[in-house]
């Protein structure tokens, strides 16, 4: 698997939902629509979707528009050129090739678990002291 | 008004009066599945494409990449148009584009300043209901939409979703655009489903009204604009020129054929031969130089080009030459307002003067119901005439028999004649009939006729005649009068038996004989009144053969030659046939033929020491005065001959003229009736009456015609001029006369060499305004056959005009002088070759008849006729 689709997993999808939102700015490369827009057009809960967007944002693969006078955020997709390579070898590789994307998943399930396992330590050393 | 804007849907720009206006809003709704968004992205497609101009497509449920999946199958390469800067497809919530279709400098707005976007397709105004609170604030919000579009310069397209194609509250969006366009796909024919596509407002640009037929196509969506009828033109050449319909019998039945440009339902059951009709008609007009277009739902091409030649028509050439288009179409998927267009495009191509349909019935099928059929017709009825073309439209009638109602869908007022063509039974048979039940602009035959279709296609045969109710399937014969003349009372009888057998052969005939005189010249007068009369009973007209040629010459007569075959023709004496003739058309069929001959007492001449007839006028004198004087016998006449005011008095001047070596035209055209034979010829017949005293006076004052027949045949005459048939009366067996008479040829005068008889006989012709035309060719056909004329002749009736018959051993039997007759029918002289011989033979017989009553001097008065003659036959 490329380097750059496996940074970005690790990196800036991190989780499923945020595969999914990258994936649709990919093929939806002039969509523009807020955090509940998106939600409808992927099938997620908003609570899902807005750390999604978040992250992207953060790393630069979304724009944030903050429109009627602040109101509400629009997202679209970065214009920047490298972004859109990088999102087209994500594509790719998640839609064509089986043996990568079977890598993507098994990545993002093992980060969902170390994630859970962290979660788990840390409300047993709280629960633990609390216990102490 | 700028330009409008191209949508690039072929058809739709035509219907929109050019195009789009520029910086408009159109609305464009429908059901799902109608095709909004495909005929809203080939608008900013072609857009691009076309005119470089950039479009929008925003999308507020369809990802686009959908739509850019979709555009592909129509061969659209949106991605390719969006890396030129040339279309964005971009989805977005309907809140989001709203606002920031308002923001200064939002998206939209930066969108459309970066692109230099010309178009807006938005999909769809259905999405924008969730903005507003109530109707009046969605109304407001859409109102505003518009005017945001508009202010940017854009020409939108609003899609809009339609719970129904039926139209119950109309949406509030129709107001507020410029535009509203209407797509339908709706159910036809109980299987098929059909799209359409209608104006319902165009603001500010006329438009065509209606529904137009809409599909979307391998290369996008297609419009087929409906034909907008216009006034017809049909009729307004005059005179209306005509088009044969290559059915030689139709053609009569139409006065000529379809009138040029005109439109003509063609209505009959299945099988009747509708579509051979259509075929003759375009092969024909093909033939003379008319290309024409085969439209045919029903058979393949193929197998239309197989059909036609089985019946001699050279299709498959015709087609390879260019001359004949043949479009099929399948009634099940046909559209006919493409059809329309497909035909009118052929039509310009080929230069088309002739189309046929075949058939409405197939082409029903794409309609709902029998008013859209009807609109149809009246529209192809409209282009066809638009284009001056010629056309035949097949139509099926359900009924196979019995009562038919030509169009249900009442097209009989749209177009400009109709044809039925029908099955009927009748006489235990099948039979096919055809009429013209209507020919606007024209006159047409109103008659019914019998046709089949043979190996050349359709023939007509007959007229139905005697017969009711044919057009109803169920034909119920009636009587029809013919007319029949009989020459004396023992013809009449044999006529009798005659008309009565033919009447059993054809049971819906009754025949009547008709009291015609026997005189021929007054039977002349009945003929010619006859003829003249608007329609008349005298079905079968009796021609004596020296008057035929006047009365071919009034046009009044059918021509007849298809009445027997040549071999039948080739039957009768060519003599008899050819005063029927005029050039290759032959008037009147031969039943009868006449000669003038001598009869004769054999037992008399020979008891007083004659053995043989005389050959000269001199030696019968001499032979009459003997007998009288040897007999004795106050009550036995010499001599008798037709001497009474009419054309038998030319005809016994002739006889003597001739036979004295003598003529009324020499061969140079001049009048040689200033000649001694002539003199001679009538000084003897002068005499025989008032210096040999052979001759009563009474020859001169006869009404009847008949009395020296019966003065013959009841033995008180020697010698008669007269025709055969009184010998042949005299051969019955119970005649007290029979094998005591002679016959032989005219006594020649001492400037001939020999006698000439005269030739004549009967022609039977059919009027032009016979009642019953066909019944007449019949009887006709019935009484020239060689077995009807031996019967008479072994019946002692006329002499027949079948040369076989004067050698048939069984006639011969029975008329032992047939050979004598027919030795003087060969060599006889025809009156009818005299120049202007009925006014010749006025003139002889009121110079001639003073003459044998002893008023006149035979020279003196010659000399008065010969100037007479002489002017009639040298102008």
């Amino acid at each position: 698997m490329d380097e750059s689709v496996r940074h970005f997993i690790e990196e800036c999808a991190q989780d499923l939902v945020g595969l999914e939102v990258a994936l649709f700015f990919q093929s939806n490369p002039r969509a523009f629509d807020t955090a509940s827009g998106i939600a409808l057009r992927t099938h997620r809960a908003v609570s899902d979707i807005e750390p999604a967007l978040a992250r992207l944002s953060e790393q630069g693969y979304l724009e944030v528009l903050s429109r009627g006078d602040g109101r509400y955020q629009v997202f679209a997709l970065s214009p920047r050129p490298e972004v859109w390579r990088v999102l087209c070898r994500v594509s790719d590789a998640y839609h064509e090739n089986p043996k990568a994307r079977k890598e993507i998943i098994l990545m993002l399930v093992q980060r969902r678990l170390k994630e859970r396992d962290a979660e788990a330590a840390t409300s047993n050393s709280s629960g633990g002291r609390n216990d102490v | 008004m700028s330009d409008p804007v191209s949508t690039g849907v072929a058809g739709l720009d035509e219907i929109l009066g050019g195009g789009l206006r520029r910086g408009s809003c159109t609305l464009l709704e429908g059901i799902p599945g109608t095709g909004k968004t495909t005929l809203g992205l080939r608008f900013l497609h072609h857009g691009a494409v076309a005119d470089g101009a950039p479009g929008i497509a925003i999308t507020f449920e369809q990802f686009p990449e959908q739509m850019v999946d979709d555009a592909a199958q129509f061969g659209w390469d949106i991605r390719e148009l969006e890396q030129q800067g040339l279309m964005r497809i971009m989805c977005t919530s309907p809140d989001v584009f709203l606002d920031q279709l308002s923001e200064v400098g939002g998206v939209v707005d930066r969108l459309v300043s970066e692109m230099g976007a010309q178009r807006v397709l938005i999909d769809s105004a259905s999405h924008l209901s969730q903005v507003g609170e109530d109707q009046r604030d969605q109304r407001q919000q859409f109102y505003s939409m518009i005017n945001g579009l508009k202010r940017a310069g854009l020409t939108t397209v609003v899609t809009k979703e339609l719970e129904s194609s039926e139209i119950l509250e109309i949406p509030f969006e129709e107001y507020l655009c410029d535009t509203v366009i209407r797509l339908d796909n709706r159910m036809v024919g109980g299987f098929r489903r059909r799209r359409f596509i209608e104006i319902a407002k165009s603001r500010g640009q006329a438009h065509r009204l209606g529904r137009h037929g809409f599909e979307i196509t391998a290369d996008g969506p297609v419009v087929y604009p409906r034909w907008e009828p216009q006034p017809r033109t049909v009729g307004d050449t005059c005179p209306a020129t005509r088009a044969s319909t290559g059915i030689p019998g139709l053609d009569r039945m139409l006065h000529g054929g379809l009138i040029s440009g005109s439109a003509t339902l063609v209505a009959g059951s299945a099988g009747v031969g509708k579509t051979t009709l259509g075929l003759q008609f375009i092969c024909e007009g093909a033939r003379q130089d008319e290309t024409g277009i085969f439209v045919t739902f029903e058979e393949s091409p193929d197998k239309l080009v197989c059909q036609a030649g089985g019946f001699g028509l050279e299709l498959a050439e015709l087609r390879d030459a260019g001359k004949i288009s043949i479009i099929h179409e399948f009634p099940t998927t046909v559209r006919f307002e493409k059809l329309l267009l497909d035909v009118m495009a052929e039509i310009d191509r080929i230069g088309a003067k002739r189309v046929v349909f075949d058939s409405l019935t197939d082409l029903g099928m794409a309609f709902p119901n029998e008013e859209s059929v009807r609109e149809a017709v009246y529209e192809l009825v409209s282009m066809l005439d638009s284009r001056g073309i010629t056309s035949v439209v097949t139509t099926e009638v359900p009924e196979l028999f019995g009562q038919t109602y030509v169009s249900g869908e009442h097209l009989s007022i749209i177009v400009d004649g109709i044809i039925l063509m029908k099955y009927l039974e009748l006489e235990s048979e099948i039979q096919r009939a055809m009429s013209v039940l209507k020919m606007r602009g024209s006159g047409h035959d109103a008659g019914i006729w019998r046709y089949i279709i043979r190996n050349r296609g359709i023939e007509l045969q007959s007229r139905f005649e005697g017969a009711e109710g044919v057009m109803a399937g169920a034909a119920r014969t009636t009587q029809i009068a013919l007319s029949v003349r009989s020459f004396n009372e023992f013809d009449e009888q044999l006529n009798a038996e005659l008309l009565e057998r033919f009447s059993q052969i054809h049971p819906n005939v009754q025949p009547v004989s008709l009291n015609i005189p026997y005189n021929p010249d007054e039977a002349l007068d009945t003929v010619r009144t006859a003829l003249r009369a608007t329609s008349t009973h005298l079905s079968v007209a009796p021609m004596c053969l020296y008057w035929t040629p006047e009365i071919i010459a009034t046009r009044r007569l059918r021509e007849v030659h298809d009445l027997l075959s040549d071999a039948e023709w080739s039957q009768h004496i060519p003599e008899v046939v050819e005063p029927a003739c005029e050039g290759d058309s032959i008037f009147g069929v031969p039943a009868i033929a006449v000669c003038g001959t001598l009869l004769y007492r054999r037992d008399l001449l020979e008891e007083h020491g004659f053995s043989a007839a005389p050959a000269t006028w001199d030696e019968l004198v001499e032979q009459a005065k003997k007998v009288l004087a040897d007999e004795g016998r106050d009550d036995l006449i010499g001599f008798q001959f037709p001497g009474y005011l009419y054309e038998g008095l030319s005809t016994s001047f002739l006889t003597n003229l001739w036979s004295n070596g003598g003529q009324v035209v020499r061969d140079d055209g001049t009048c040689a009736l200033d000649s001694e034979a002539a003199r001679g010829a009538l000084r003897f017949m002068h005499a025989a009456i008032h210096e040999h005293g052979i001759t009563p006076r009474s020859v001169t004052s006869y009404t009847g015609g008949l009395e020296p027949q019966d003065d013959f045949t009841e033995g008180r005459t020697l010698f008669l001029y007269m025709l055969p048939s009184v010998l042949q009366e005299i051969n019955q067996p119970d005649s007290p006369l029979a094998g005591r008479v002679g016959i032989a040829g005219p006594p020649h005068g001492p400037r001939g060499e020999r006698g000439f008889s005269f030739l004549g006989g009967w022609h039977f012709g059919i009027p032009v305004n016979a009642r019953a035309p066909v019944a007449a060719g019949d009887f006709i056909q019935f009484m020239a056959s060689p077995e009807v004329q031996k019967e008479r002749a072994m019946r002692g009736g006329p002499l027949p005009t079948i040369t076989s018959l004067y050698r048939d051993p069984e006639v011969l039997a029975f008329n032992p002088h047939y050979p004598t007759v027919y030795e003087l029918l060969c060599s006889a002289r025809k009156r009818n070759e005299i120049p202007r011989y009925m006014e010749v033979s006025e003139l002889l017989q009121r110079h001639l008849h003073p003459v044998l009553t002893g008023e006149r001097e035979p020279d003196a008065t010659l000399d008065e006729l010969v100037p007479l003659v002489r002017e009639l036959v040298e102008r």
